[in-house]
């Protein structure tokens, strides 16, 4: 059986369908990463899984937790949330805090650990992203590449069993983003299980288990990365990683014209 | 008419006792205000339906008449039933053993809720989204966003207005002369009724407000400066 199953997620805004029925399953440390155009329904996929956006049709099983999208019940959102943890794109830490503050703040407040041992396991988290000498820093006297850090700190600090990343790099400056990168990257070998939206190919090429590509609200292909960038099936998965890497996969087509 | 610089600081030296009444019913109303107006602005932020548009009205209604109208108002309702319907709940006090402060205080109370609810308001607006998101993300009941991240936030941001709205409900206290509160701008039209020396009287009066004034807005700089290390990049 697998550790965790998502089943046809439907989500419609203002009549627009926007997700035409996502499945998909993970197993326990696999780490999959979305690619797709914008507009292609990715981080709204991502954001119905941890109810932020609530689907219109679908379920989600995590472990001993099972989610149906439509029922409203609290205590079982509830129960999902805290299995599941996000890392947004920016400027998501809590401005009014300090890191340390910010890691421990779940941990507190929703889980009612003791202080002391949630500043413990903050410490830990920091040290981990590599942001012990930043922990009595505000939010705003870090870089955009620190800040994402904090915040996979303040992610891992819930211990979830799925970690979420919303294009955790695309606000970023270029020269930051190697170092939140290899601070996923080392999440995904520790073996957490992680659904990662973003359009770093190189991550997505050497740290994903499996890639999917999606567009217009649907899987197109999925595969291994291998598979997906080196021989892609799907002419618009073609065309996407064409635009995306120059490499020109349109070159058939024009001798096809 | 001869300037009678004198009669300034003799009148400065009565009306001074009345500093404390004035900012006693400031700062009560201000806390009230302070208080209504954030219950006010956190409707309306998250659009509860009904109160929401409710409040919008009220609001409305309120923000267009002057503090004058609104304390007038206020004494004839009072005035006028209070006695009633403290019978019918059963208390014994009449309407003549109130303290017309609270009349006033229950004006500028008003006037503050008006004004700090869409200074509060405001400034919810200049906290981020994805910090909402975030706070739901970790399991945060949407109370705790409330007081632990929206407020918070929030106060630094709306702390210039809170403070112009204390120094205007200071300078409002003196139409609760109207009610029959002897405050600062009451007792020197009753020192100059003697001599009709009302010119240097109201300089004193003046003078008064203007010091109570200067001392706020020093300790709200002082105050702005401690918020903003946390806020601002240093």
């Amino acid at each position: 059986m697998s550790f965790i199953e998502i089943k046809d997620v439907h989500k419609s805004f203002y009549q627009k369908e926007i997700l035409k029925g996502i499945d998909l399953t993970l197993h326990k440390g696999e780490v999959i990463v979305i690619l797709g155009p914008s507009g292609s329904g990715k981080t709204t996929f991502l954001r119905c899984l941890n109810t932020l956006e609530q689907a219109d049709k679908g379920q989600i099983k995590i472990n001993d937790v099972t989610k149906d999208f439509t029922k409203k019940d609290h205590r079982n959102t509830r129960d999902l949330i805290l299995k599941t943890a996000m890392v947004f794109q920016g400027h998501a830490l809590f401005n009014n805090m300090t890191v340390l503050q910010n890691v421990i703040e779940g941990l507190v407040r929703v889980k009612k650990t003791p202080h002391q041992e949630a500043v413990k396991i903050g410490l830990a988290m920091l040290e981990k992203v590599g942001l012990s000498d930043r922990a009595d820093y505000y939010p705003v006297q870090l870089s955009g590449g620190q800040q994402q850090r904090a915040g996979i700190a303040r992610a891992m600090a819930m211990k979830p069993e799925l970690l979420l990343f919303d294009e955790p790099t695309s606000a970023l400056d270029p020269e930051l983003v190697g170092e939140v990168l290899s601070a996923m990257k080392e999440l995904a070998q520790e073996g957490h299980t992680m659904i990662v939206v973003t359009h770093e190919m190189q991550f997505a090429y050497e740290v994903a288990d499996r890639v999917l590509y999606m567009e217009g609200g649907i899987v197109v292909e999925e595969g291994t990365p291998q598979a997906i960038f080196n021989t892609p099936q799907d002419e618009r998965t073609k065309k996407f990683l064409a635009r995306l890497s120059g490499k020109n996969f349109d070159d058939v087509e024009l001798v096809e014209v | 008419m001869n300037f009678d610089i004198g009669f300034i600081f003799q009148v400065m030296g009565q009306i001074i006792r009345y500093v404390p009444i004035t900012i006693y019913m400031a700062v009560v109303s201000l806390i009230i205000g302070g208080m209504l107006g954030l219950v006010v602005a956190l409707v309306r932020y998250y659009k509860v339906p009904g109160l929401s548009q409710l409040f919008s009205i009220v609001i409305t209604i309120l923000k267009g008449v002057p503090l004058i109208l609104v304390f007038l108002v206020i004494f004839l309702i009072t005035s006028q039933n209070f006695n009633h319907f403290a019978k019918a709940v059963g208390w014994h006090i009449r309407y003549g053993d109130l303290p017309m402060s609270v009349l006033a205080i229950i004006g500028l109370s008003l006037m503050a809720t008006v004004g700090l609810s869409e200074a509060f308001r405001g400034a919810f607006e200049s906290v981020k989204q994805v910090q909402f998101d975030a706070a739901r993300s970790l399991g945060m009941t949407q109370l705790q966003t409330i007081r632990r991240v929206l407020i918070p936030q929030t106060m630094p941001v709306a702390l210039p207005m809170i403070i112009n709205m204390f120094i205007n409900l200071i300078k409002g206290t003196a139409i609760a002369s109207l009610v029959s509160v002897v405050e600062i701008f009451s007792a020197a039209t009753q020192a100059a009724s003697s001599n009709y020396k009302y010119f240097e009287a109201y300089i004193a009066a003046a003078l008064i407000y203007w010091m109570m004034t200067i001392v706020i807005e020093r300790g709200a700089v002082f105050l702005e400066v401690r918020m903003d290390k946390k806020i601002k990049r240093s």
